[in-house]
C-alpha cells in the first residue's frame, strides 16, 4: 500500500471513529429512548448509504449499458458490494435497536421487510457477477440486474408512508421540517458525512483493484 | 405491428409444444398439486387456519412451478441450438421476450385455476368467494410472474449456474407480487371488494413494470451465450 493510500485510509478512518464516538458518548442521550437511540448514529448514516450505493449501481450499470466502458461496470460492482455491507450494518443495528425498544429482534414490518428483500436481491447481483466468467458478458447481465434491483430502493424508502407498521416514519427529510433536536441533527449530518467520505473511499480503493484485476487477466489473455 | 405479430407466433410456437407433449405441463401441475398438499399438511390440520392461508399456500405452489415451467420453456429453446436460430430470424428481439412472457403467462394461469380449484376442496375456500372473482388476480399475478421470470432466466443463463441462481433472483423480485395477489385475495375472501380492486391495481401495476423493464432490456440479456 503507498504512503499516500494509508495516511488518506487513516484520515478517513479518524474521521469515522471521532463522529461515531460523539454520537455514542459524546451528545446527550434522547430523552425518552435514552442511550439505546444512540444506535441512530450508525443505522441512519448505513441506511442513506445502502440507498446512495444502489443509486451509484443504477447508474453506473445504465452508463455501462450506454456506453460498454468497463469502467462504469466497476462503479456498478463496487457500489453494489459496499451498497450490501450498509444494508448488512442498517439491518444488525436496526435489530439490536428493535430488541431493546420493541422487545423483539425482528419485526415483519414493511419496513425491516423490505429492506431485507433489498438485501437479497444485491446479495443475487454478486453472486451473479461471480458465476460469469467472460468479463463482457458479465458486465452486460450485471448492468441489467444493477437496474432491474433499483426498484426496490424506493420501495424500502417509501414503505413507512405507504404502509402502517413499527418503524418511524422519516424524521429529518419530512414535510414541515426535521424532528430532531438540534445538537443531535448536527451529530447525525456529521455521521453521514463521515460514512459518505468512507465509502467514497472503499469506493475507489475497490474499482482500482477491480481494475487491477482485469488487468492481469487481460495480461493473461483471460480476459474476453 | 412486427412486435406484436411475432411475439404472438411465438407465443404460439411455445405453446403448441407445451400442449403436444403435455409432459411439461403436467409435471409443473403436479408439482403444484403437491406443494399445495405439502405446505397445508405442515401447516397443520385448522380448517380456519388453512382457509386463512389458502391465498399463500396458492401463491407459493404457483411460484414453485414457475421456475420449474421457466426451466422447461427455456431448456426446449436450447436443444440444438434453437435460441441461435431464433436470435437471428427474429428482427426485433423484444419479440421473444413478449412471445415467452405471453406463452408461460397462459400457462401460469391455467395452473393458478387448477391450484384454486384444489384451494376450494382442500383449503375449504369460502363458496361466496367464487372462481370468477380469483380470475383476474391469477391473470395479473400469473402475468407479473411470467414477465419478471422470463428475464431473470435470460440474465441467469443456462448451465448450473441457473439451477443456483434462478430462485435466488427470482424469489426476491417476486415478493411484491406475492404481497398484492395474497393481500387482494384474501380481502376478496373477506367480501371486502374496494379493498380487493386496490391490489388488483397495484398487480397490474407491477406486470406493466416488468413488461416494460423487460421490453427495454431483454436486447442485452437475451442473446444466446
Amino acid at each position: 500500500m503507498s504512503r499516500k493510500l494509508g495516511r488518506s485510509g487513516l484520515a478517513v478512518s479518524l474521521f469515522l471513529a471521532a463522529t461515531v464516538a460523539a454520537g455514542l458518548f459524546v451528545v446527550p442521550a434522547d430523552r425518552l429512548q435514552g442511550d439505546v437511540q444512540r444506535i441512530m448514529y450508525v443505522h441512519v448514516p448505513a441506511a442513506w448509504l445502502a440507498y446512495l450505493a444502489f443509486f451509484v449501481t443504477f447508474l453506473g450499470s445504465l452508463a455501462y449499458l450506454l456506453r460498454r466502458d468497463l469502467r462504469f461496470d466497476r462503479l456498478a460492482a463496487a457500489s453494489a458490494e459496499l451498497g450490501l455491507l450498509f444494508t448488512g450494518a442498517t439491518i444488525v443495528s436496526g435489530s439490536i435497536w428493535g430488541k431493546a425498544t420493541w422487545g423483539i429482534w425482528w419485526d415483519w414490518d414493511p419496513r425491516l421487510t423490505t429492506t431485507a428483500v433489498m438485501f437479497v436481491v444485491y446479495a443475487g447481483y454478486v453472486l451473479l457477477r461471480g458465476s460469469i466468467v467472460e468479463r463482457a458478458r458479465r458486465a452486460r447481465l450485471a448492468a441489467v440486474l444493477g437496474i432491474i434491483g433499483f426498484v426496490n430502493v424506493p420501495i424500502v424508502h417509501f414503505s413507512v408512508l405507504w404502509w402502517r407498521g413499527l418503524h418511524q416514519a422519516p424524521t429529518v427529510l419530512r414535510p414541515g421540517g426535521s424532528t430532531i433536536a438540534p445538537v443531535l441533527l448536527v451529530v447525525l449530518l456529521a455521521n453521514v458525512a463521515a460514512f459518505t467520505i468512507a465509502f467514497v473511499w472503499l469506493l475507489r480503493r475497490r474499482m482500482a483493484l477491480e481494475a487491477s484485476r482485469d488487468a492481469t487477466q487481460e495480461r493473461l489473455g483471460y480476459l474476453s | 405491428m412486427t412486435l406484436a405479430r411475432d411475439a404472438l407466433l411465438l407465443a404460439h410456437k411455445d405453446l403448441r409444444i407445451e400442449l403436444r407433449s403435455r409432459a411439461g405441463l403436467a409435471a409443473t401441475m403436479t408439482l403444484g398439486a403437491s406443494a399445495l398438499v405439502i405446505v397445508g399438511l405442515a401447516a397443520g390440520p385448522d380448517i380456519a387456519q388453512l382457509r386463512n392461508l389458502a391465498p399463500a399456500l396458492t401463491v407459493i405452489a404457483l411460484l414453485f412451478a414457475a421456475l420449474v415451467l421457466a426451466e422447461r420453456l427455456d431448456a426446449i429453446d436450447r436443444e440444438h441450438e434453437a435460441l441461435v436460430g431464433l436470435w437471428l430470424s427474429v428482427r426485433d428481439k423484444r419479440a421473444i421476450y413478449l412471445g415467452k412472457a405471453m406463452a408461460m403467462t397462459v400457462l401460469l394461469s391455467a395452473l393458478g385455476l387448477v391450484l384454486w380449484l384444489l384451494a376450494f376442496v382442500l383449503l375449504d375456500v369460502r363458496a361466496d368467494v367464487s372462481l370468477l372473482g380469483i380470475l383476474p388476480f391469477v391473470l395479473l399475478s400469473s402475468s407479473a410472474t411470467a414477465s419478471a421470470t422470463v428475464l431473470v432466466v435470460a440474465i441467469v443463463g443456462a448451465g448450473e449456474r441457473r439451477v443456483l441462481l434462478l430462485p435466488v433472483l427470482l424469489m426476491p423480485m417476486l415478493v411484491p407480487t406475492l404481497l398484492a395477489t395474497v393481500n387482494g385475495s384474501r380481502a376478496l375472501m373477506a367480501s371486502d371488494a374496494v379493498t380487493a380492486a386496490g391490489w388488483l391495481v397495484v398487480l397490474a401495476a407491477e406486470a406493466a413494470l416488468f413488461i416494460g423493464l423487460g421490453l427495454l432490456t431483454y436486447e442485452f440479456v437475451g442473446a444466446p451465450e
